[in-house]
């Protein structure tokens, strides 16, 4: 039996290329193991799989609210999102939601729990070829691995872990191609380019600075036709995920976000095989009034806010290794300190003057690029210690120095777990079934974020109560729901998530669960007419 | 001594931030839906008799407020006290009018939104007893002086 595995190991290596530890020797299987052991890379290896446990330990057990259900329901059934589109998120999450564990909630919350971790890897690969530690390493990464927003976002089904893998990449293919600019490289930075324009709109944010590092660091480069031929090549490529929204829309996808009802109720979806319907989708125009929509104090203030937020997502110990290592990006290589300062300030600046209210979800980018600056700002204090004459006192200080880096890691960790944990949070599947079986047959919802994508989700994904029409009141205006409203109430049982006061005269909400039944008030007067016991208005 | 300097530098660098953390606060909320459930209506007050005689008890409930956040309510722009919406950024407060001078009253809510109501409170008009649980808030509070008149374009803002 030894020898058969002794045998199969001399395979392994063979195919492997590896070889035996002492010369002469036979290959025996604790030799392979040693030399696999060996040639293993365990700072990539921990840099993923620490923040992934953390992550499965706290990932949202089944489907979650707001734009991951619309998110996993799209994904999954092979439906359209609102815009931007989101097609590179929603054609992977369509083969990612057919893993066989778990609900499909779930498996599109795991896709954001390895999207986190693997940013964590790659902003390792990052930092080592700044030459950074591995105690700096660690405590940098920690804190943004371990930082509410960044850890909360990899347990739900959401677009930003997707965003900072691209963005990592990037910088990382940007730095390659820095160091040697071969045309093969220029096209791994146009694919991921393209691939993150696929992805999500906020690529352009870092585009700037990364045209900016490329025209600064080789210029010539880019007048070679094989360094344009690959770039070209490359970001064509990426861009082509793009394809997947006309596909879905010819499909006449059940789930479609990107249209809108008429007051009969019918949907009418934007034509996204037209160039006019891609661009609308593809650009946001729908969000253009909110964006660049802060100035003088107001702008002021979300500022100040951002900046707390900072301080907050890396426990306020990141703030001054974070300023520090700004500074020793510059002095170390200016053409990169400026290229990770422009990304920051581009993504940190379109966001603080962005009105939306979750817009503390959407500074990942930022995060980022401040957990790569803390890492130079650790490196350098701990080599700075280190270079001093010896003594009682200086060893004390490295000690208590890096003792603080872990630390800080560690008290993150556990401040923010808490805060964090969804681990058993089933309020959005217990919302969405409750909904669904206190309505009554073929009846109409209307309802916004916190309601009916979830409520699709059962209905679309897991074949719940088919019978019942949910309708996002984003995508209706104002006039035709107030007139769908009025003429369903009499025809269909309708049950809404707040009623209009414009409405009030005519109509009463009564509480059905998490939303209301909705009923003409002449039946409310009619029925308190003839009742000792009168139906309330609430 | 030149260790001793390059040990409080660094030492410096590495506690700036915690410095800063009595101003700044630590994380005290993640990402959950709840927070950005119920955002997308206005807020707004519904009361549940626009008059009555004093000692009437008026029972105010709100909607569409950011949840878990402490709000402010005055009454003609005086303060009467603060309660905590709910999860789903409801509210429900009352107010008693005992002792409180005839006329307008304008109750307002303010945490990060703004609604506001108005009742009138009328020696002819009915005496409403309480109807519903609450934290209770008093029209008899020092500097509270009834509004003769209401113009609509003030109770509507």
């Amino acid at each position: 039996m030894s020898d058969m595995t002794d045998r199969l190991a001399a395979s392994i290596s063979a195919l492997l290329s590896v070889r035996g530890t002492v010369p002469g020797r036979p290959y025996s299987f604790s030799d392979f193991i040693e030399s696999i052991y060996s040639r293993m890379d365990w700072r990539s290896l921990l840099s993923f799989s620490i923040p992934f446990s953390i992550y499965l330990l706290t990932i949202a057990p089944t489907i979650y609210n707001l734009d991951s259900a619309e998110l996993t329901t799209a994904a999954y059934t092979g439906g359209l999102v609102r815009a931007t589109g989101y097609p590179l998120y929603l054609a992977i999450g369509n083969i990612w939601s057919r893993l066989p564990f778990g609900d499909v909630g779930f498996r599109m919350n795991l896709f954001s729990a390895v999207c986190g971790a693997l940013t964590i890897l790659l902003a390792e690969r990052i930092l080592r070829r700044w030459k950074i530690g591995n105690l700096a390493t660690f405590g940098a990464l920690g804190l943004l691995a371990t930082s509410t927003y960044f850890w909360g976002l990899s347990l739900v089904a959401e677009v930003y872990t997707l965003h900072t893998v691209l963005m990592t990449g990037l910088i990382l293919a940007l730095l390659r191609w820095s160091d040697r600019p071969e045309p093969a490289r220029m096209f791994w930075v146009s694919l991921i380019t393209g691939l993150g324009l696929s992805h999500h709109a906020a690529m352009v944010l870092l585009a700037p600075a990364s045209v900016l590092f490329v025209l600064l660091s080789h210029p010539r480069e880019l007048i070679k036709p094989r360094s344009i031929a690959a770039a070209i090549a490359g970001i064509m490529l990426g861009l082509s995920a793009y394809i997947y929204l006309p596909l879905r829309y010819l499909a006449n996808p059940a789930f479609n976000y990107a249209g809108s009802f008429d007051a009969n109720l019918i949907f009418h979806p934007v034509d996204l095989t037209t160039l006019d319907g891609l661009i609308w989708l593809i650009t946001g125009r729908s969000f253009s009034g909110v964006m660049m929509a802060y100035q003088g104090v107001e702008l002021w203030r979300e500022t100040q806010s951002f900046l707390v937020q900072l301080g907050r997502a890396f426990l306020a110990a990141g703030i001054g290794p974070g300023l520090f290592g700004i500074v020793l990006l510059f002095r170390r290589s200016w053409r990169e300190g400026l290229m990770l300062l422009l990304m920051f300030i581009f993504n940190a600046g379109f966001y603080i003057n962005y009105r939306v209210l979750d817009k503390d979800t959407m500074y990942l980018p930022a995060y980022l690029a401040w957990a790569l600056w803390v890492a130079i700002g650790y490196q350098w204090l701990l080599d700075w210690l280190k270079q001093a004459q010896s003594g009682r006192m200086l060893q004390y200080a490295q000690a208590g120095s890096k003792a603080l880096i872990v630390g800080f890691v560690l008290l993150a960790l556990v401040w923010n777990w808490r805060i964090v944990d969804l681990s058993d949070d089933w309020t959005t599947r217990e919302r969405g079934e409750e909904i669904l079986q206190r309505a009554e047959a073929d009846a109409v919802i209307f309802g916004w974020w916190d309601n009916v994508p979830v409520v699709q989700y059962l209905q679309l994904v897991e074949g719940q109560r088919t019978d019942v029409q949910a309708v996002n009141r984003f995508l209706i205006s104002e006039k035709d729901f107030a007139d769908a409203l009025r003429r369903e109430v009499t025809d269909r049982p309708i049950y809404i998530d707040g009623l209009p006061r414009s409405m009030s005269a005519r109509l009463v909400a009564i509480p059905a669960g998490p939303v209301y039944k909705v009923i003409p008030r002449q039946i409310v007067n009619e029925v308190n007419e003839r009742s000792a016991n009168p139906v309330s208005d609430p | 001594m030149k260790n001793l300097i390059r040990i409080t530098v660094v030492m410096v660098i590495f506690l700036s931030g915690v410095l800063l953390v009595p101003a700044m606060g630590l994380p005290t909320q993640g990402f959950n839906w709840q927070r950005y459930a119920n955002v997308y209506d206005q807020a707004s007050l519904e009361i549940n008799h626009e008059s009555g005689a004093p000692g009437s008890f008026f029972s105010i409930s709100g909607s569409n407020f950011s949840s878990k956040t402490m709000v402010n309510i005055y009454a003609n722009g005086v303060l009467l006290g603060n309660l905590e919406t709910s999860e789903f950024g409801d509210l429900l407060f009352l107010i008693d009018s005992t002792g409180a001078g005839d006329g307008y009253y304008l109750i307002q809510v303010q945490g990060t939104e703004t609604a506001g109501t108005k009742l009138l409170v009328d020696t002819t008009g009915t005496l409403w007893s309480q109807e519903d649980e609450g934290t209770v808030f008093s029209l008899n509070a020092p500097g509270l002086v009834p509004f003769e008149l209401l113009f609509m374009p003030l109770i509507e803002q």
